[in-house]
């Protein structure tokens, strides 16, 4: 287990419950059980590279099928310790930074509701950076199969360990929630480990009738360490270029995010769409990205497609090493370090969702998708070229 | 012949009682305590997609006639949109979906004791617990 997060979070949901069993009446306090999950299958017409949900993922679909992009379960139990505390637990089982399936925790919460319309969690929750952050992994409660990884996929990681006061009020006919949160992120994974400290951002919503604007804006200090890496700089600086190699060293470096979002969502019209600005430091690329989704609901039946891109803002290739003779492979290395987050691509998809049922879709997604190079594919063997067709069919549902 | 037309009258007030008896009105119901006296279907709606949080909605489960035209005449959205909206909440531990309860008589007492909670019944369980502050007309 990668966080520690099982045992923090078991451990978290005990001394609710302990809490809880300590409350005069000794009466169990009521828990709420919910739960969602997606089964899926995505095939695409290549196969020299695989097709991923996120970044943070390992292993993706190829031309021989896969069922580990987008299948997921999850199983939340709130814990309603008083009418001002409570405690929210969030079990996942999921395919992420790793080939196998994998159970992950990537919320665990106490709140307090201070009042009616502020309310404090401590502990951890979903990066709130995207419209959807809080509920990428819900299939059912969007229109697509998942984000798009163009826009999605500008941040590697997708939880907060920390704090974050949540405001909502209603003013006439608009809606407003608010948010402002603060944490740090620490990922392990096979041959890196990235902490993202002083994570801290705020976002605002305001929903009119069907309309629903949002503005949002986070920071935070990055640091990832690897092999790999180090040794290349170690390189860089044995070579002289010490002034370079400071620059890239990759601890402490700043990321500024800013993200703007507008849906639409009446009886039969949906529209949402996003532009984001991911702004880097040291070795990390900076990248914009956005994206449009628009569908049609008939009754149960949601015709949708999906236009997203990712543009690389920052310099794709540095010229301080000159590139000849023994100096080209560390010229080269440094290219690869600058590139290793963010890609030229933009795809174009089609879907339908299906309200099979209460609380079942299913949808069918076809993606067109057009890197730049190796573009966002993972596992990319060479020979590999673009654009590439990817199929995928999930399942979803909540109880 | 005369009487038998009166015959067929009277059935058909009769038949029509029924009628009206099986097609009572759904109200919208808060708490007598309740500071809110007038509300529109968009503000009830808000607060039944869970969009607005300034009172806490009570549901009837299913099936019930009464939920079926609520939802259908009030909040005017498809049960998918309603379900996709909450679960956009319950999963982030931002709010909590509306309770469930099995019976109008229990709704009543559910909003009667709670002066943030809003609800619907048949206009037959209302009674003066609970004020209503909206009629869904039947067909």
């Amino acid at each position: 287990m990668y966080r520690f997060p099982v045992r923090a979070a078991a451990a978290s949901f005990m001394l609710a419950l302990a809490l809880a069993s300590m409350r005069a009446n000794a009466a169990l306090p009521p828990i709420d059980v919910s739960g969602f999950g997606t089964g899926g299958f995505v095939v695409t017409d290549t196969g020299k590279a695989e097709f991923g949900r996120a970044q943070e993922q390992t292993v993706g679909a190829n031309s021989e099928g896969d069922v580990g992009v987008d299948s997921l379960f999850a199983l939340q139990g709130t814990v309603h310790l008083s009418d001002m505390f409570s405690a929210t637990v969030q079990g996942m089982v999921r395919r992420t930074f790793n080939t196998g399936f994998q159970l992950d925790v990537p919320v665990f919460f106490v709140k307090a509701e201070l009042t009616r319309d502020v309310s404090v969690r401590v502990g951890r929750i979903q990066l709130p950076v995207f419209m959807s952050s809080d509920y990428r992994q819900v299939g059912y409660s969007n229109t697509w199969v998942r984000p798009p990884i163009e826009v999605y996929g500008q941040i590697p990681f997708d939880s907060d360990d920390g704090a974050d006061i949540l405001y909502r009020k209603t003013v006439g006919p608009a809606d407003i929630s608010a948010q402002v949160f603060y944490g740090k992120t620490d990922l392990n994974f096979a041959g890196a480990a990235i902490q993202s400290r002083k994570n801290w951002g705020a976002n605002a919503n305001v929903t009119v009738g069907p309309l629903t604007l949002r503005v949002g804006r986070s920071q935070s200090s990055f640091t990832s360490r690897s092999a790999t890496v180090t040794q290349l700089l170690t390189a860089v600086n044995a070579a002289g270029f010490t002034a370079l190699a400071n620059r890239l060293n990759p601890v402490n470096v700043p990321f500024d995010f800013t993200d703007f979002g507008l849906s639409f969502d009446d009886t039969h019209l949906t529209v949402q769409g996003e532009i984001t600005k991911a702004t880097g430091g040291g070795f990390l690329a900076s990248t914009d990205g956005q994206y449009l989704l628009a569908g049609y609901r008939v009754r149960k039946f949601t015709p949708y497609a999906i236009y997203a891109r990712q543009k690389v803002t920052s310099a794709r290739t540095d010229t301080t090493i000159p590139r000849f003779g023994a100096l080209l492979p560390l010229a080269l290395g440094v290219d690869q370090l600058i590139n290793s987050v963010g890609a030229d691509q933009h795809s174009f998809a089609a879907g339908v969702r299906w309200d099979v049922h209460e609380s079942v879709d299913l949808k069918l997604q076809v993606d067109r998708v057009s890197p730049e190079g190796n573009g966002l594919f993972i596992n990319v063997r060479p020979g590999f070229r673009g654009p590439v067709t990817v199929a995928s069919m999930t399942l979803d549902f909540v109880f | 012949m005369k009487r038998s037309s009166k015959t067929m009258i009277a059935a058909g007030l009769v038949f029509a009682a029924v009628l009206q008896q099986a097609r009572a009105d759904v109200v919208v119901i808060v708490s007598a305590q309740s500071t809110t006296t007038t509300i529109t279907a968009s503000e009830i709606s808000r607060v039944y997609l869970g969009d607005s949080n300034t009172m806490t909605p009570v549901d009837i489960a299913n099936p019930s006639r009464a939920r079926r035209e609520f939802y259908t005449k009030v909040v005017g959205k498809a049960d998918s949109q309603v379900k996709a909206n909450w679960s956009k909440l319950v999963f982030t531990g931002k709010a909590s979906a509306p309770k469930e309860l099995p019976s109008g008589e229990d709704v009543v007492k559910a909003v009667a004791a709670d002066p943030h909670a809003i609800g619907y019944v048949d206009r037959s369980f209302v009674n003066m617990t609970v004020k209503v502050i909206l009629t869904v007309k039947s067909p």
